[in-house]
């Protein structure tokens, strides 16, 4: 298989997951306008908790995808992280209206956000190692798996556990506090 | 006191006063007479009242059998208010953990105590009304839940000083380690609410000769809503009837993840409701203990929540906001020797700075100038006694959630609310609107309304929230 132009290695899975990610959150966000009776409970129950998978889970479409187009490593890592950090900058956008957007801004290193990454780096990894199995025939690339998937596979995964293991990210979420206190005090 | 809740209190080794307090428990058991020894022994301090204050944790007002909630029970809340007030219209001054316990101890606003969200710590310097107890002579425990930022203090006026430091002091439902005046120490029990109820229950048995004030702050029935092995799956059933306009994902949606509530809010809702019941049994143990040991008549006991929560109201969850589900509290007091009418609701709007000018009347101590709050004496005594007509609300920023800064005023019949923020202010009518879903602010009526109001906050905030009615 040949690489693709950038509008199709790239763009392409990213706007894909991009439009359903917007879709779904529209839709979840909006499901109030229909009244608060049985349409609405179903619109809560079908569109929020699929929003969440394609956030968390979006990167086993887009890695794969691009890497049947062509895209080269850099490209197929970027496509992932797109739809994950433009939810992380609207939530960013949002604590702006409350907060300044210094404080704001270090809402990006916040645990939910690290444990959403830790995933995203662990997919990534994994759907490395597959897709060279999968495309060992047709592609020149090595068949061995890189170190560097591996790695993210591995340390993405034990991220995602030691946050769950340590007080299901509770400690995390004070840690993070932490930090703002060393860099803008209380807060009021 | 039941078997099992009898083997609690034998894990060290007994003094007299409690091998006396277990024998004589199981004469009462058998004959149904109080013991003859212990009403001597509190009625030598019968001029002054034991305290126990018992505070929970995100416990809504409307949830107990007494509040006339379909489902949850709570016997034995249900009979302090028997026994006691139930007052209906109970609130907070600032509705978060930290500086809502700050306000119930030192009888002042966040502003004056400084706690104003869960970031800023304690300062030690501030008088409770523990502290002026122990200058009494009362023999005093802090028992459960600190949870204020900042190093633990070395609480003045407190003996026995019972906490814990974990998950940012807000603790664990399980194995939760604790710090008993000053040392590390594993539970005993595994479940916190009845690990905390031991430690009461033996200083209480322990006291002989001076009145004792017994603050037990529960972890119960905060997040993560873990009721006991044996009260799991107690609701699954019940039918919830959780507010229309609820999103049933809402606690897991963006900012609301740091309530630390992922799941289904359906889910979540039954656990909370059995870990209540799972604190009203352990109350129960509690009032039985009074009951045995002859003091009941003698012992002032308060039940309140430290803020109240929000179950898909408004859309939301967790509290913080002006909204009624967010300020109004259970709050029960129960003191046979004072109140003549027991079992009464009282209609008075009364607020958790008002904790601590009670005990402190109660106990024949002067109020101190300092608190901002108002004894409840006059209310226990008489049911027609005067209340007041309008209370300052506030809520600071609190990083990293996204409620804004707000100030209302609540008068008996209406609310203002005023943001820092761009948001635009909120009128709500209480009596037409109790659910607050029409925002008059803008509106004929609200341009009518909100002079009044407006200038009734300005004027509360430049008085610190005293109204002087």
């Amino acid at each position: 298989m040949q690489r693709q132009r950038f509008s199709r290695r790239f763009l392409a899975p990213v706007v894909t997951v991009l439009l359903l990610m917007i879709l779904t959150y529209v839709v979840h966000d909006l499901a109030q306008w229909t009244g608060h009776g049985i349409l609405y409970r179903v619109l809560c129950h079908v569109f929020g908790p699929l929003f969440f998978l394609i956030l968390v889970f979006g990167a086993f479409y887009v890695y794969p995808k691009a890497y049947a187009l062509g895209a080269g490593a850099g490209e197929r890592v970027l496509a992932c992280l797109v739809g994950p950090v433009a939810w992380m900058s609207k939530e960013v956008v949002a604590v702006s209206r409350v907060y300044t957007w210094p404080e704001a801004l270090y809402y990006y290193v916040n645990p939910v956000h690290v444990l959403l990454l830790s995933a995203l780096a662990a997919e990534m990894g994994l759907c490395e190692i597959i897709c060279r199995k999968r495309w060992k025939k047709t592609f020149a690339s090595p068949p061995r798996v890189p170190r560097t998937a591996l790695m993210a596979l591995i340390l993405g995964l034990a991220s995602v556990a030691f946050m769950f293991a340590w007080d299901f990210g509770v400690h995390h979420f004070y840690l993070f506090q932490e930090g703002y206190k060393a860099i803008w005090g209380y807060g009021v | 006191m039941s078997k099992k809740s009898m083997s609690t209190c034998l894990f060290k080794p007994m003094r007299r006063r409690e091998a006396l307090s277990l024998i004589g428990g199981a004469a009462l058991a058998f004959s149904g007479l109080p013991f003859p020894w212990s009403g001597t022994a509190q009625a030598e301090s019968s001029r002054r009242p034991n305290i126990l204050f018992i505070l929970s944790d995100d416990h809504r007002w409307d949830h107990m059998g007494c509040a006339g909630h379909p489902f949850v029970q709570t016997p034995h809340l249900d009979r302090l208010a028997r026994e006691g007030v139930r007052f209906k219209n109970a609130f907070v001054t600032t509705s978060l953990c930290s500086p809502s316990r700050a306000s119930f101890l030192t009888g002042t606003y966040a502003h004056t105590h400084g706690v104003k969200n869960n970031l800023t710590p304690w300062r030690n310097d501030r008088t409770t009304f523990m502290e002026i107890l122990k200058q009494q002579g009362y023999q005093t425990a802090f028992i459960g839940k600190w949870h204020m930022p900042g190093r633990l203090p070395r609480l003045r006026g407190v003996d026995h000083f019972v906490t814990f430091t974990v998950q940012g002091g807000q603790g664990r439902y399980f194995d939760c380690p604790l710090v008993v005046d000053g040392r590390e120490e594993p539970s005993r029990k595994a479940y916190i609410t009845e690990e905390l109820t031991d430690r009461a229950i033996r200083f209480i048995a322990n006291q002989e000769k001076a009145p004792f004030c017994v603050v037990l702050s529960h972890k119960a029935v905060h997040h993560q809503f873990l009721p006991p092995p044996d009260l799991k799956g107690l609701y699954d059933n019940a039918p919830l009837n959780l507010p229309p306009e609820m999103d049933p994902w809402v606690s897991s949606i963006d900012g609301n993840l740091f309530y630390g509530m992922l799941g289904p809010v359906s889910f979540l809702y039954r656990n909370y409701c059995a870990a209540l019941t799972a604190m009203d049994r352990e109350i129960g143990r509690l009032l039985r203990t009074l009951d045995q040991l002859g003091i009941t008549r003698d012992t002032l006991v308060i039940y309140a929540g430290d803020n109240g929560y929000f179950w898909g109201e408004h859309n939301l969850v967790d509290k913080r906001y002006a909204y009624e589900e967010s300020i109004r509290i259970p709050f029960i007091v129960r003191w046979p020797a004072l109140i003549r009418n027991p079992g009464r609701t009282a209609p008075h709007m009364v607020l958790n700075v008002d904790v601590a000018p009670t005990i402190l009347e109660a106990t024949g101590v002067g109020v101190p100038r300092f608190m901002e709050g108002q004894s409840l004496l006059p209310v226990l005594k008489r049911a027609q006694a005067p209340g007041r007509t309008a209370w300052l609300y506030e809520y600071f920023r609190d990083y990293p959630y996204r409620v804004p800064p707000h100030t209302a005023v609540r008068t008996r019949t209406h609310k203002y609310i005023e943001f820092e923020t761009e948001r635009p202010p909120e009128l709500y009518d209480l009596v037409r609107d109790p659910g607050e879903r029409h925002n008059l602010y803008g509106t004929p009526r609200g341009r009518e309304l909100a002079p009044r109001l407006r200038a009734l906050l300005e004027r509360l905030r430049a008085s610190g929230g005293r109204t002087g009615d």
